[in-house]
């Protein structure tokens, strides 16, 4: 365990080698976070609710998002299919190291950096808007929600492991990363709460795992579930992280198989 | 001026030539283009599914908007920003050097090496989408006016460009700098929200965004026949001030220019 603890310190320190890079990484991060902001603070502030979420609501989503966003969705794995594009693949498989147990502790050096960067983005834009915010407070809710923001972690890696897998079989990674990356900032509920998609669309969301990557857990802090929906969503994202996580272990070998170690 | 479009063509047939010994990549970015701006819309139709407008901008607005942000922006990225974005490596690598040297304007040729052609089809497509949008909800947009809309989406092209060229001119102190083009990006995606909706935003922020925000949201007013004189008059006197600057900040920043031993 001290060897991925290493490696997770060791993603810390490297994104801090370029500070000014860094930095600008950092304000580019508070723009998008302002964009978003400033577009639901507009919408909410013309109506005392909308789509059934009262200003309050909404905006501690909106703001919730971008914390969400830096521990489930920030990571460094969408290095691997250029990892295995360069032939780097080759330097990892004869270490003696599980191949993605090193990049679930590189995520997790980026995803620190990424949340301890966020509190301040997000304290920053309290502070110059002074929006209402909601607390949450059952201390089940926020055990609820702790443990759905862990399953997310777990299965935005495993999926976004999977992509980078592409990169057995295409040097061309970038397209399919970059629709990737689309799809779950539309479907995961990054820019909107997905219960503002036509009933019928929304039904069908209930059950994609992207659902469950920002928006339920987000939904399950807000104290807007029920039991039966969160047992209902606790199966379903299980069942996804199985899925993903065989399909994850199958595509592993099958790519190990084909792979030329091209570039080495 | 007739060096420069004549080597301007030479190099349009030679990204064309690449494009075509790459295909895949060309489908695979001009569907990703055209997702991008499909989910831009889908998103205005979901926000206004209940209130009908934002920040005084009525839905068909704010699609308009959007649209005429898909047409300019997609001729942006189609003609600079795939250039400006390798602007670090060429300078890390030593290419500037061959630039530098040759009997054209660096910054001309810096600009101008690369064009991403998947950016066209997206602005193909975004220009029959509001042709027929506005046919659809009977706007009348006289001759004039298309003229004129023509123009200062030209005229915020060039804004965006001048501005665009001054950030990425740093990178000839600090070869590093790789987050800029992302930060760069970012600010041009304010462009696709109306100037109405930063009104709440009492920040030096907003001093940062209006630029971006005027060089797109100034065709859009034009063609939906709302007020924009003051708009023009303000992106014409930033035009031409950050124009002037980008050219004035490059021939600064190669003084600083040391080769990387090509």
């Amino acid at each position: 365990m001290n060897k991925y603890l290493i490696v997770a310190k060791n993603t810390w320190e490297e994104i801090f080698a370029y500070r000014l890079n860094f930095i600008m990484w950092r304000f580019r991060t508070l723009l998008v976070l302002l964009g978003i902001f400033i577009l639901w603070y507009s919408i909410t502030s013309q109506t005392t609710t909308i789509f059934g979420y009262t200003k309050l609501k909404m905006l501690t989503y909106i703001l919730g998002t971008s914390l969400m966003f830096s521990i489930v969705l920030a990571g460094r794995n969408s290095e691997i299919g250029d990892n295995i594009n360069s032939g780097d693949l080759s330097i990892f498989l004869i270490r003696p190291w599980g191949y993605f147990r090193y990049w679930f502790f590189r995520d997790l050096g980026d995803k620190a950096m990424n949340l301890f960067f966020a509190v301040f983005e997000v304290a920053l834009l309290i502070l110059i808007f002074k929006p209402p915010l909601f607390l949450q407070t059952n201390l089940e809710f926020i055990i609820l929600t702790l443990t759905f923001i862990i399953l997310a972690l777990f299965l935005n890696f495993f999926m976004s492991c999977l992509i980078g897998l592409i990169g057995f079989w295409s040097p061309e990674v970038w397209g399919p990363r970059f629709l990737f990356w689309m799809v779950i900032s539309f479907l995961a509920g990054a820019m909107f709460p997905l219960d503002i998609f036509p009933p019928a669309v929304f039904k069908a969301l209930e059950f994609s795992p992207f659902t469950y990557l920002l928006y339920f857990p987000l939904k399950v802090y807000l104290g807007e579930v029920t039991v039966s929906q969160i047992i209902l969503g606790f199966f379903i994202c299980l069942f996804w992280l199985t899925f993903f996580y065989f399909c994850l272990m199958r595509v592993w070998k099958i790519g190990l198989r084909k792979y030329g170690a091209e570039g080495r | 001026m007739k060096k420069y479009f004549k080597v301007y063509l030479t190099i349009m047939k030679a990204n064309f030539s690449m494009l075509l010994a790459f295909r895949s990549n060309f489908y695979t970015h001009t569907f990703s283009a055209l997702i991008w701006g499909a989910f831009q819309i889908i998103t205005i139709l979901l926000l206004t599914s209940r209130t009908g407008s934002i920040a005084n901008w009525s839905r068909e607005d704010l699609i308009i908007l959007v649209i005429v942000f898909n047409i300019f922006i997609g001729l942006f990225h189609m003609i600079f920003s795939t250039s400006l974005r390798n602007l670090p490596e060429i300078i890390h690598q030593g290419e500037l050097d061959s630039l530098i040297t040759l009997p054209l304007s660096s910054q001309f040729l810096v600009t101008t090496r690369s064009i991403y052609y998947p950016s066209l089809i997206r602005t193909i497509v975004s220009v029959a989408l509001l042709i027929y949008l506005l046919s659809l909800l009977n706007i009348q947009v006289s001759l004039s006016a298309w003229i004129l809309t023509i123009f200062t989406g030209l005229l915020g092209l060039v804004l965006l460009y001048s501005i665009w060229m001054i950030v990425m001119t740093f990178c000839i102190w600090n070869t590093k700098l790789s987050n800029l083009f992302d930060f760069l990006i970012t600010l041009n995606g304010f462009s696709r929200f109306p100037e109405t909706m930063f009104q709440s935003l009492k920040s030096i922020l907003i001093v940062l965004i209006l630029p971006f925000i005027f060089a797109i949201n100034l065709p859009a007013l034009i063609i939906l026949n709302r007020p924009f004189i003051s708009e023009l008059i303000f992106t014409l006197i930033l035009t031409v001030f950050f124009f002037l600057i980008s050219i004035y900040f490059w021939n600064f920043a190669l003084k600083s220019y040391t080769s990387a031993s090509s």
